[in-house]
């Protein structure tokens, strides 16, 4: 969460959580309440995507005038009645419902303070629906920095020294998938961001969708510089129609502000994204079925080689990157690679964001360092029962070695998280150990 | 047949565009429709073989009408964990009918789905395109009345 200043408003600004999660704890009932009730010359009112937070949702931030900030948790329609009448009304906060500082029993402050926010840098942060939001928090700095001012090859090598992988799972660096493709003969090629995140228990990708569609539209075009592509698909799983939602919506805001159609401020580069919606196969997260379906058939895997870097989409050069992959890119390129590469281990470098739920108490999203232990991260962890519950936290980024079938992921003593030695560690189990045998242990 | 020729005119009659196209007839109608169906294989490079491949292949397409609403229980690892079948069971049994099925008053469609994302928030369902989430039997049913009620209201 960035902590969005109030820029001398004199108002109250108050912005609530509308992601999924949000909506789906009635967040929605809230801003209509606020809607109606709020004096619009005193309050600003807003929208943000999630916080990651999904534990203490329905949530809203609200900033004072002076530009202090309060975070409002677990609220329901008293309480939103409360806020406006005793806070912004009396200038007392309602403490009953604020997120305190430091000494929490539940731990959400730890919960907090290992987390690195790159990806989710802005989520819960900005106003999805916005540009000029995303803008204001530097959306776009990095289109407008790379194009006309740098190579494809230059960009390729940003990628490559940062040591970005694949965010999908299998973790194949980045910079070389789009060397591969930048190099392979042909003269039409395609860049499609993988948005067909069905493995049950990951929600990284729906959250930066929902929250920060931007950052992912700004990664994709990044991309299509770098390999020489005009034309990019974003293929988003027909399950999360808030995201498809705000991502039509952040394409034609990023085409009427000319960062994506023909010759893109002003330059010789052309390149425009269409989304395509999932159908409900879950296999079809799978690169080369993702492709088939593009191409309007079934969704089966292909053999490969050829990889898609070489043949894919119609036979064309074409890259294929998870949204997380994408979101991360805008950062490195506004940064650089070093900035990056100093984050993680020596093999995985930057952050990755992991998504928190089953039988814990703080469910939601996190972005910490690769290379944290599993057992630094849980606060979250924590199980609100007996330590042989069914805990388990998911992860698509280490949980995917192969045909985006995914596996469970289980704290495998002090296994780190990242690429290698999530697998060496034996961290990643197809099966069920007796020792951690619940009752959802059939469940995969 | 005038929407599916729309349907076709904006977005192709090539092969390719055969996912999209069988999309946008199930928006206009709910579901597939035989004699729409009949109307691409006649009007494009899309045949009935491959619109048949392609239908049975996706979870989402359907060639029976469903009712107004249509509920989606999650059963994805996070809500299996928390109860998700016990939810499926008391929709079943509040609205009397089976998975796949609809409503006698064409109200609900009942169907499954293998995850929502809202995996924090489980055991969830989703109504048309919205989520419920941290559900129990008791609140779901509540819910259910008030899209009803709400539909009686209209009516």
């Amino acid at each position: 969460m960035k902590p969005a200043p109030n820029n001398g408003n004199s108002r109250w600004r108050i912005a609530v959580g509308l992601g999924s999660c949000g909506i789906a704890s009635g967040a929605q009932a809230l801003y209509d309440q606020l809607a109606k009730r709020a004096d619009p010359q005193r309050v600003q009112l807003e929208q943000t995507g999630c916080a990651g937070l999904c534990h203490q949702e329905p949530m809203l931030e609200l900033y004072s005038p002076a530009g202090d900030r309060f975070t409002y948790v677990h609220l329901d329609l008293a309480a939103v009645d409360q806020i406006l009448d005793q806070h912004i009304g009396g200038n007392a906060p309602v403490e009953k419902y604020l997120l305190r500082g430091d000494g929490r029993a539940d731990g959400v402050d730890k919960f907090l303070s290992k987390q690195k926010k790159i990806v989710l840098q802005n989520c819960g942060g900005i106003d999805p629906e916005s540009l000029e939001a995303s803008l204001a928090v530097g959306g776009y700095q990095a289109v407008r920095n790379m194009i006309g001012k740098q190579t494809s090859a230059e960009v390729i090598a940003v990628m490559t020294a940062s040591g970005l992988r694949g965010r999908g799972g299998a973790g194949f660096p980045t910079g070389v998938k789009w060397k591969f493709a930048a190099d392979a003969p042909g003269a039409q090629k395609y860049i499609i961001c993988n948005g067909d995140e069905g493995d049950p228990g990951a929600f990284m990708d729906r959250g930066v969708m929902e929250s920060d569609p931007h950052r992912v539209i700004e990664g994709m075009i990044i991309g299509g510089y770098a390999i020489g592509a005009t034309v990019g698909f974003l293929y988003v799983r027909a399950e999360y129609p808030l995201a498809l939602k705000r991502l039509g919506r952040a394409l034609e805001q990023a085409r009427a502000a000319g960062f994506l159609g023909r010759n893109i401020l002003g330059s010789e580069f052309s390149f425009d994204i269409s989304i395509r919606e999932g159908a409900g196969a879950f296999v079809c997260g799978e690169e080369t079925a993702l492709i088939q379906s593009i191409e309007g058939e079934r969704g089966s895997p292909k053999m490969r080689p050829p990889f898609p870097a070489q043949k894919g989409l119609w036979g064309c050069p074409t890259v294929i990157n998870n949204v997380e992959t994408f979101a991360n890119i805008p950062w490195i390129m506004l940064h650089g690679a070093a900035a990056y590469a100093g984050l993680g281990t020596e093999k995985s470098k930057g952050t990755k964001v992991f998504s928190l739920a089953g039988k814990i108490l703080n469910g939601g999203l996190v972005e910490v360092p690769m290379g944290i232990t599993l057992r630094e991260v849980p606060a979250s962890w924590k199980c609100r029962w007996a330590s042989r519950c069914g805990r388990f936290w998911k992860t698509s980024a280490v949980a995917v070695p192969r045909a985006g079938r995914s596996r469970r992921c289980r704290p495998a003593g002090r296994a780190a998280a990242a690429f290698p030695r999530i697998c060496s560690a034996r961290a990643l189990t197809t099966r069920t150990s007796p020792s951690w045998g619940p009752s959802w242990a059939a469940a995969a | 047949m005038k929407e599916v020729a729309a349907i076709l005119q904006s977005q192709g009659t090539e092969r390719d565009a055969c996912v999209k196209v069988l999309q946008e007839i199930q928006g206009v109608f709910g579901y597939l429709p035989a004699e729409a169906l009949r109307y691409v294989t006649q009007h494009s490079q899309i045949t009935s073989r491959q619109i048949h491949g392609v239908a049975t292949f996706y979870d989402r397409f359907r060639f029976k009408p469903v009712g107004k609403h249509i509920i989606r229980t999650c059963h994805g690892t996070a809500c299996h964990v928390n109860g998700a079948k016990h939810i499926g069971h008391a929709v079943e049994e509040a609205l009397k009918i089976k998975q796949q099925e609809t409503t006698p008053d064409g109200l609900f469609t009942l169907e499954s789905v293998a995850c929502l994302g809202c995996c924090s928030l489980a055991p969830v369902m989703m109504i048309d395109e919205t989520v419920y989430g941290r559900l129990q039997p008791r609140e779901m049913k509540k819910v259910l009345k008030q899209y009803a009620a709400a539909a009686k209201a209209k009516s």
